[in-house]
């Protein structure tokens, strides 16, 4: 019975963490528009800003990985099983 | 090319830390990569990732002792004020774990979201053909080709050579500076 509780609030858990994904999101369509507005005012310099864009996004990722790897512990490794 | 885009992000000063960036490159790439061929790719597993960043983080508190001298790169984590010690050092290891939690998580996420449209596509297509007499083409899960290769192109290539660029990147402009 405690180990059902558990594994529900684990995967609650899990699902919760995941709402993580919301910021990096935001974040990444708001530089990826700028990105659009950069080419569309200097095509020229698209290689560039391309490059530049992937790497911010990439870098603005990371917190929705953090929430990504929670998740994901709590689902496949999940430490709080093994409290009981 | 790894010459020169060590030299652009590093400046000519680094070139001795081109073959690391290299050697990261490839095994990062070659590493990604290998889940094309259906295998679980190695740097799905936290370890791998876990020890480049390790050596990146010592790499760059090397170049920091080797251009401030032990006593600056000490007196480096008590600036702005020595009061915030702590958040200095606790900002120093949280590089390398974001770095590692970064790579991994993007190609974890990819695997686990591949085996669940796998596993997803497999039940559909025997709920679908479960009415076949014949057992053989039942077993067959016909749903399984086709859609789980675009997200592979995604998942696999793109994330691939995304993160191995991120990952030489940060390593790069995080030792330059440290050098700084």
């Amino acid at each position: 019975m405690e180990r059902a509780i558990v594994l529900a609030a684990s995967a609650i858990g899990a699902g919760l963490a995941m709402i993580a994904g919301v910021g990096p999101g935001i974040g990444q369509g708001f530089a990826a528009g700028k990105a659009a507005e950069a080419v569309g005012r200097q095509p020229e310099a698209r290689g560039a800003v391309t490059s530049t864009m992937l790497f911010g996004c990439a870098v603005a990722e990371s917190t929705g990985i953090y929430g990504l790897v929670v998740a994901l512990i709590l689902l496949f490794a999940n430490p709080l099983v093994g409290l009981l | 090319m790894l010459y020169g885009m060590v030299t652009d992000v590093m400046g000519e000063r680094y070139m001795g830390f081109a073959p690391y960036i290299g050697t990261l490159f490839l095994f990062s790439i070659v590493g990604s990569l290998s889940a094309l061929t259906g295998m679980r790719p190695i740097t799905a597993d936290l370890s791998v990732i876990l020890a480049w960043t390790v050596v990146t983080f010592l790499l760059i508190q090397a170049n920091n002792i080797k251009n401030h001298g032990v006593f600056g790169w000490l007196k480096s984590f008590t600036e702005p004020v020595p009061f915030i010690t702590p958040l200095n050092i606790i900002s120093e290891i949280a590089n390398p774990v974001s770095m590692t939690f970064r790579h991994f998580g993007n190609i974890a996420a990819g695997l686990v979201i591949t085996s669940l449209v796998y596993g997803g596509l497999a039940s559909l297509s025997a709920a679908v053909f479960s009415r076949i007499p014949n057992d053989f083409f039942a077993s067959i899960p016909i749903f399984q080709v086709g859609l789980p290769a675009v997200l592979s192109v995604y998942f696999d290539l793109f994330t691939s050579f995304l993160q191995t660029y991120i990952i030489c990147m940060l390593t790069m402009v995080f030792v330059q500076g440290a050098g700084e």
